[in-house]
């Protein structure tokens, strides 16, 4: 019941946000099968070796650049259907001048948040979930292997959602503080989108500490495997040529981790969000 | 003046906001592309264009300082000029969608719509302040870019460039603008009408994009040499010297004596590429700010008819 009323108020966005999402995933199914029908069952590779794959590569390389265009929109959706329907909630009630009534009426403002925030964030964990699934189909599609490793893993993973979740939360707090909707949500994209680069930024020096050195001749390196390269680096010894990576074995132990600092930071903005719900006159 | 200042009293918000951002944007291009013109004036020798030259032992470090500085402000001004890419479409649908679409949310559309003379004159006032700051705001950050382009592309202007030139920004500012505004006119809620307007604009330029691919690659002619990053290439091919016949590289490879040649392209043939040159790059933009206009007034045709015929 309580979900259902958290759900109808934001109908329009959800609608609009689940159209959006709708598309992307089918342009990324149209640009899989696309990929599909040039290389057939040809056994090709990324390096496209043979004459058969060689003379396919003019017609493959189109469905590659829609599909890389469609997977790079996952850098700015989550953040922005996010923030749009975290201010909605907080500043949508505050500008309609609805928060006086609701406020009243609700048990306590916390309990009034939870029910209206959390159904809108499962929503919309379900639906970017869906969008980093299709994703994860293009990865496969265009690399032709069933596991792609840490190839572009920040845009198909549960990494997806969980920025998404990152940018509502900050949204629900940023539209507390303003109280009016467009400017709430211009300020909530851009605090989701630097807080989100500076995660990345962190989780880059983390995986910087963590790579080893691989030379370049190391078969490791040929092996049709897709690692997380750090950083192309001058190691020690003679031929100091290489980089620093971290092997595909270790993907889901890097996803649960910046998983987790995601995690973490929407709770933190959760609880600021709370405290400036309840503090706020309506 | 009186219409100015209603404008800016109920999307002010809005407009400082973005302003702020704009004027965020605006310096960083500036000062990367002041400072990767800087750098590169400050070491002249590490850019020279003679691929036979070698450079001196004593100016390697010197150079490799210069690049990894050029490298540091190419990674940021590629970003801002991703900013650049986006900002018009921004800038329409933040200002557009709200124009209508809030008075209806708000349950003031009747009395406005009531006590003004009339309801194009109304939509006039409201809209007109909105269109000139979203020109504004676009040709200064499009003149803003223009030395960072410089410093992307090597001076080489062509299909390379990220940042399209200014007739296209406005353009696509200009169809955002016109595409939110019916759709919040339509919708009559705010940030539902944001998503609306999202979702056509990625439709819209999807389609777009597609389009001109496929008038360019009908355009494209054959010709032996590459023109840097500054072409757009379509397709690679043969040519027989001899018969001037063209064949397709695709088809050429597929020829069951493909694996046994030991060069390609073999005697007797040139390897041609279908390509746009990079001097026609500024017809295609103008055809591209052409097409985007185009759907830019059609949209906003539709919204002057939604917004007179919709009810408050």
């Amino acid at each position: 019941m309580h979900a259902r009323v958290g759900l109808a108020m934001e109908r329009g966005s959800l609608l609009w946000g689940s159209v959006l999402i709708a598309l992307l995933s089918a342009g990324m199914l149209v640009t899989v099968v696309g990929m599909l029908i040039v290389v057939g069952d040809l056994g090709c590779s990324t390096d496209f070796i043979g004459s058969r794959c060689a003379g396919l590569v003019e017609q493959f390389a189109p469905w590659e650049n829609i599909a890389q265009g469609l997977t790079g929109l996952l850098w700015v959706l989550p953040t922005g259907l996010g923030a749009l329907l975290g201010v909605g909630i907080t500043a949508g009630e505050i500008e309609r001048r609805s928060a006086q009534v609701s406020w009243t009426l609700a048990a306590s403002r916390t309990r009034w948040l939870l029910v209206r925030a959390v159904p809108v964030a499962l929503a919309l964990f379900l639906i970017l979930t869906v969008a980093a699934g299709f994703a994860e189909m293009v990865a496969r599609g265009r690399l032709m292997t069933d596991d792609a490793g840490f190839h572009d893993y920040q845009l198909r993973s549960l990494l997806v959602p969980a920025r998404g979740l990152l940018a509502f939360t900050i949204g629900l707090g940023v539209g507390a503080v303003i109280g009016r909707t467009m400017p709430a949500l211009l300020v909530a994209v851009v605090f989701s989108a630097a807080s989100t680069y500076g995660l990345l930024v962190l989780i880059d020096a983390w995986h910087l500490a963590a790579a080893f050195f691989v030379r370049m001749d190391d078969p490791l390196l040929n092996s049709g495997i897709y690692p997380l390269v750090a950083s192309s680096s001058a190691g020690p010894g003679p031929d100091p040529q290489g980089l620093l990576l971290i092997p595909p074995s270790e993907y889901w132990v890097w996803v649960l981790r910046e998983g987790g600092l995601l995690t973490l930071a929407s709770l933190g903005a959760a609880l600021i969000a709370l405290g400036v719900v309840q503090r706020r006159s309506p | 003046m009186g219409a100015l200042r209603m404008a800016w009293k109920l999307q002010r918000w809005e407009i400082t906001t973005l302003a702020a951002v704009g004027a965020v944007l605006a310096v960083t291009l500036l000062a990367v592309g002041w400072r990767m013109e800087s750098v590169q004036a400050s070491a002249p020798d590490c850019w020279q264009t003679d691929v036979d030259a070698v450079l001196p032992q004593s100016a390697v470090n010197e150079c490799a300082q210069a690049y990894a500085e050029h490298d540091a402000a190419r990674t940021i001004g590629s970003m801002a000029g991703a900013g650049v890419v986006l900002l018009p479409f921004v800038l329409g649908v933040v200002l557009g969608t709200p124009v209508v679409a809030r008075e209806i949310e708000a349950r003031t559309a009747s009395i406005a719509w009531s006590v003004s003379r009339s309801r194009g004159r109304w939509l006039a006032l409201r809209t007109l302040p909105i269109l000139a700051f979203v020109v504004l705001g676009i040709a200064v950050i499009g003149l803003s870019s223009l030395t960072l382009q410089r410093q992307l592309t090597g001076g080489e202007v062509g299909f390379g460039s990220l940042i399209p030139q200014l007739p296209v920004l406005l353009a696509r500012g200009l169809l955002a603008l016109a595409v939110g505004l019916v759709a919040g006119t339509l919708l009559g809620r705010t940030l539902p009408a944001v998503l609306a307007s999202a979702v056509f604009l990625i439709a819209i330029s999807i389609g777009l994009s597609i389009g001109l691919d496929v008038w360019m690659s009908a355009e494209a002619k054959p010709i032996a040499e590459l023109d840097g990053t500054s072409s757009k290439v379509y397709n690679s091919g043969l040519r027989d010297d001899a018969t001037g016949e063209l064949i397709n590289l695709d088809a050429f490879l597929a020829r069951e004596d493909a694996d046994d040649m030991l060069e390609i392209p073999p005697p007797g043939m040139t390897m041609v590429h279908w390509q746009i040159p990079g001097s026609e790059y500024p017809v295609w933009m103008a055809r591209e700010a052409g097409v985007t206009g185009g759907l830019a007034i059609v949209a906003g045709v539709a919204f002057v008819l939604t917004a007179l015929r919709r009810r408050p």
